[in-house]
């Protein structure tokens, strides 16, 4: 069983170590050949929170679209991810570290997301909302 | 360093003072003495003190306390504290409806491991023009409510006079106040640093602060005054420290990796000075001819966490608090026995040394 320690620091890096815990090393594009779009374009911040499974129950990452392709939005070398955004905002994303992956689907609208996820092992699944940055 | 030494904010130059400065402490005391409230740092753990404060409200014994200090998350739980009962629902919603979405994004920045951009969002949701209003109030009425920062550049820490800078009152008081809390909860490389803009014999530069806790996991008096050779006296009635941690060696098998063992030694390291600030802080209820009382998160308190911020864990951890606060006997009148060294193995293992 595992506590948190009360110095913050302490779960500030925790919570490093269980987000590369539950990520990957080679995540994938999803196969879809549908068209994509800019319509999406921009940093986007995702939270995701485990409904089953013994994942952790939240976090939140940034995503950046570019040309209607997902890509990360920062350099942490920790975890990769790959998506692509077709018309009406369907969005499929995959997220990957750690030896493990997780999958979401869902649907954007101009600065709002939600959807759905799962690990690849089905371990673990929930929701997933976004918000646009920038 | 001259510039920054003399550094106040503008137009607010009665806000803060350095936290080793005693001629500056004494003066912002208030004017008479009452009960003391001291809140440590303990990041999620914190619900364990909203829990307790709780607690003490439903049991019709929570004291008006004339001085509420607080560090790191002490420092979101400060304002609460200090404005007593009324603030009890919206205090624990802070302490149990949040994950770590709403503290961090993962990522790193030049600065730090992470982003905190959503905590800086949660404390403007939290910390209202009206609860700096009521915070003015109390501020006029005598009260004191303090928190600490880190300021980096100097190594020292500052003291900053939340009541002092409610009063000011306005937007500029306002962004003033969540800035300050922010910056007491940043811990440094893990969370980035907060530039406040000061002005110095008439230079105006930002300087860099973090968390509080660098300079001591809570705040009752400057280290000269509350030093075993000091004979200083707490003008107060009575002394209560809530530490928002366990303070018992947690068994964790660390991985070899850098993140784990920055997690499990800073851990230790802060059970250690919370410890032996801890004995600082009786001696000088002792000196003082005042009642001593702290609080910590009981040894048996064993709730599993699934990761940062598991609004499940800080409910049972909220509720382990709630329950000690409606107790009979809320806070121990010394500090926490210090644990006795585990009985040596039976046999010799021979898986010693690193890691399992």
């Amino acid at each position: 069983m595992r506590r948190i320690l009360g110095a913050s620091l302490a779960i500030a890096v925790a919570a490093l170590i269980a987000a590369a815990s539950i990520m990957p090393s080679d995540a994938a594009v999803p196969r879809r050949r549908a068209p994509l779009t800019s319509a999406y374009d921009g940093v986007w911040s995702v939270s995701v929170v485990t409904l089953r499974g013994d994942c952790d129950r939240g976090y939140r990452y940034p995503l950046r679209i570019l040309g209607g392709r997902v890509v990360k939005a920062d350099a942490d070398p920790a975890y990769a991810v790959a998506g692509a955004v077709g018309r009406g905002g369907v969005i499929g994303v995959t997220v990957a570290g750690g030896g493990q992956s997780a999958t979401g689907y869902g649907r954007l609208s101009r600065n709002l997301g939600r959807g759905v996820w799962r690990t690849s092992n089905g371990r673990c699944s929930g929701q997933w909302t976004a918000e646009r940055r920038e | 360093m001259e510039d920054d030494a003399v550094a106040a904010i503008p137009g607010m130059p009665d806000v803060r003072f350095w936290a080793d400065s005693t001629a500056d402490f004494v003066k912002a005391l208030p004017p008479t003495p009452g009960p003391w409230l001291s809140l440590s740092s303990g990041g999620e753990d914190g619900a364990f003190g909203a829990g307790l404060l709780a607690g003490l409200s439903a049991a019709g014994k929570r004291p008006e306390f004339s001085v509420v200090t607080g560090v790191s998350t002490g420092a979101l739980l400060a304002p609460f504290a200090f404005l007593g009962s009324r603030y009890d629902e919206a205090m624990r919603d802070a302490y149990t409806r949040i994950t770590s979405a709403d503290i961090f994004e993962v990522g790193a920045t030049p600065e730090s491991f992470v982003n905190t951009w959503p905590l800086k969002e949660l404390i403007a949701k939290e910390f209202t023009p009206a609860m700096l209003a009521d915070i003015a109030a109390e501020h006029r009425r005598g009260r004191r409510l303090f928190v600490v920062t880190t300021d980096l550049d100097a190594e020292r820490s500052v003291v900053w006079n939340m009541g002092a800078i409610a009063a000011h009152g306005g937007d500029q008081a306002l962004t003033l106040f969540r800035t300050v809390l922010l910056a007491s909860t940043s811990i440094p490389g893990a969370f980035p640093p907060v530039l406040i803009d000061v002005e110095g014999n008439g230079k105006k530069f930002a300087e860099m602060h973090v968390d509080g806790g660098v300079g001591g996991q809570f705040f009752v008096a400057p280290v000269a005054l509350t030093a075993a050779t000091s004979d200083f006296k707490l003008p107060a009635t009575g002394l209560y420290v809530l530490i928002n941690t366990g303070l018992q060696p947690d068994f964790d098998a660390v991985k070899r990796t850098t993140a784990s063992i920055l997690t499990q030694s800073v851990g230790m390291a802060v059970k250690v000075d919370t410890r032996l600030m801890l004995d600082r802080a009786y001696l000088l209820a002792k000196r003082s001819g005042i009642p001593f009382n702290v609080a910590s998160i009981p040894p048996d308190f064993s709730a599993p966490s699934r990761g940062a911020f598991d609004p499940d864990y800080m409910r049972a951890l909220f509720q382990a608090g709630f329950d000690q606060g409606k107790s009979a006997t809320p806070f121990a009148a010394t500090p926490p026995p210090y644990p006795a060294a585990p009985a040596p193995p039976s046999q010799h293992s021979e898986n010693t040394g690193a890691n399992r």
